[in-house]
């Protein structure tokens, strides 16, 4: 006993004198730039928010395009040119309230519309007294109450943006039943998605969509449930109230059209590359995976089975006959800054021209059994990083099918080297 | 979110980054950059439920409850079609502390299980009670004592005396 008692008062010491330690490491980190944690949490914050309005599907690649303010488009996040302006400037303003960007529209405006532009129920509305430029309501036909939600925004200042918010996802990364994506008369592009809430199924709950993206660059974002709301809910219902046609003819309404208008004109938040996992820089460009494709070695059979990618990252799934290895881009501008952090340790070879190259083989991370990850990370003089992963599996968190990857860590360095990153990065 | 709204939380966010960030560098066990992705990640969190926050009462706790969540799912959250960066933890730079204490500590909090430094951090920085760190980190009482005493004896032996020279300074 007079052991143990000892034994907790030599344990209150310790704790004592760590409690000590830890402040005063903890007091020496200082924050280089403030306003870049509170730009970036705002930039976050508003996806947020946006994400959680629209109520999109949960797959990484529908969400991809989600910017800031109410701007849909890859490179609302700010182009290299942009980034780096971020990145070096003197101070500059911290962003404003007004910059948050949403319009201000009447929620009640914009529940007319939803209920003009749907078969007649019962709708109990979120907010009706505020405005936004979402609506978020429960809609009963009698057969099961249901969340709706619908969401207008600007796609962004290129002519291509919002293409990726209409086109039909990937489904390796959004499981759904159906998807169809059509060009209307006149010129408006539709998607309509009959997917799920939970990308994994875990819940029953289905998320229908429907996105139009209109001639002149706006987005009206309709989600339907079978259930009375998001998440959380026992479905009410095997499937939302409105089927693809009656989605179609409520993103197509023309009511929305003077709402849309009302959008504000944004530039995009600024953030900088490299301080976070989310945030780095987009690039301008055409699609990453299909580069990739064009780089994969050849005699070796490999047949691509699915492919991916946006201007910054993609990736391919192959198949030599032996199991499908899934094969992985990111292609990132600036990267100087992280230099030491990605090259300061392990196998580092330098090549004549300056570039470094590490080739690495270690366990997946997400999860899938028995995967394996192979890469070859590399970055020139300037900061431009190429690095392609190679797993032994079509998907990271799913089982491995192979023994090892479809590459080798050699193959994955010629990929990562090629010319064509930059000739892409630079056109 | 409304003006008054928005400012509101710009002050705040202004004010308590400094501290989150210190957090989140403890947190990380001194990797900066992940330390900006958390701190980023929580405010935007904070953001999105800013307009409840007049329930919450004490927005300053609140986000760090809502750090060390965000840090405890970080590997959970990375979806299966992240970008794999392959970046690497890096320690702080010098800022004229004793370095071999920072070193030494922070080698020793990287040492430790993610839940079991965040069971560390939350009650010898943040000075949270063992049913305070429960309730943030969505365990019990039990679960905490039993991180905690591991923790505490993982680090004891890593530090071994030198933390009370390092105290004592």
């Amino acid at each position: 006993m007079s052991q143990h008692g000892e034994h907790d008062q030599t344990n209150g010491w310790f704790e004592e004198e760590l409690g000590a330690v830890l402040r005063r490491t903890g007091e020496g980190f200082s924050v280089d730039d403030r306003r870049e944690l509170v730009d970036g949490g705002l930039v976050r914050g508003r996806r947020r928010l946006l994400r959680r309005r629209v109520a999109t599907v949960g797959g990484a690649l529908a969400l991809a395009g989600i910017g800031v303010g109410g701007v849909y488009g890859g490179s609302v996040l700010g182009a290299p040119g942009a980034t780096e302006q971020a990145s070096v400037a003197g101070p500059a303003p911290t962003a404003r309230p007004q910059d948050t960007g949403m319009a201000e529209i009447p929620v009640a405006d914009l529940a007319a519309v939803l209920k003009a532009a749907t078969p007649a129920g019962a709708w109990q509305i979120d907010g009706l007294g505020g405005v936004g430029q979402s609506v978020l309501g429960v809609y009963d036909d009698g057969k099961g109450k249901a969340a709706v939600s619908v969401g207008l925004y600007r796609a962004g200042t290129t002519r291509e943006s919002g293409i990726g918010q209409v086109t039909c996802p990937d489904r390796t990364a959004v499981p759904y039943d159906a998807c169809t994506s059509e060009r209307l008369p006149g010129g408006d592009r539709l998607m309509v998605l009959q997917g799920y809430e939970y990308p994994d199924k875990r819940e029953e709950t289905k998320n229908w969509r429907a996105v139009l993206l209109t001639k002149d660059g706006f987005l009206v974002d309709a989600s339907e449930y079978n259930a009375p709301s998001e998440k959380g809910s026992a479905i009410t219902r095997e499937d939302p109230p409105f089927d693809p046609a009656q989605l179609k003819a409520l993103v197509t309404a023309e009511g929305w059209r003077p709402l849309l208008r009302q959008i504000p004109v944004l530039e995009p938040v600024k953030t900088r590359p490299g301080a976070s996992h989310g945030t780095s820089a987009p690039q301008h460009g055409p699609d990453v995976g299909e580069t990739l494709r064009s780089l994969l070695p050849s005699g070796k059979g490999l047949k691509v089975v699915e492919k991916s990618g946006d201007s910054t990252g993609g990736y391919v799934v192959v198949d030599d006959g032996t199991g499908k290895s899934l094969i992985g881009i990111n292609v990132q501008p600036d990267m100087n800054r992280v230099r030491d952090d990605l090259f300061g340790s392990g196998e580092v070879t330098t090549l004549p021209d300056g570039t470094v190259v590490k080739l690495e083989k270690r366990p997946g991370e997400k999860g899938g059994a028995g995967v394996v990850w192979w890469s070859a990370d590399t970055m020139s003089q300037d900061g431009f990083r190429v690095v392609v992963s190679a797993f032994n599996s079509g998907a990271q968190h799913e089982s491995a099918t192979r023994a090892e990857p479809a590459l080798t860590t050699e193959e994955l360095k010629t990929i990562a080297l090629s010319p064509k990153w930059r000739e892409r990065a630079t056109r | 979110m409304r003006t008054s709204r928005a400012d509101e939380f710009l002050e705040f966010a202004s004010a308590r980054s400094g501290h989150l960030f210190r957090s989140a560098c403890l947190l990380t066990s001194g990797d900066t950059h992940l330390a900006e992705d958390l701190v980023q990640e929580t405010l935007g969190r904070m953001y999105a439920v800013w307009g409840r926050m007049a329930r919450v009462g004490n927005p300053a706790g609140y986000a760090q409850s809502v750090l060390v969540r965000t840090f405890l799912s970080h590997r959970r959250r990375r979806s299966a079609t992240e970008r794999p960066l392959g970046e690497l933890p890096d320690h702080a730079p010098d800022t004229g502390e004793d370095p071999a204490l920072r070193i030494a500590l922070l080698d020793a909090l990287a040492g430790l299980a993610p839940k079991d430094r965040a069971v560390v951090v939350l009650r010898y920085w943040e000075d949270r009670s063992i049913e305070e760190t429960a309730d943030v980190m969505n365990t019990s009482s039990a679960a905490v004592r039993t991180r905690s005493t591991r923790a505490l004896a993982a680090l004891r032996k890593r530090l071994g005396g030198s933390i009370n020279e390092f105290a004592a300074r």
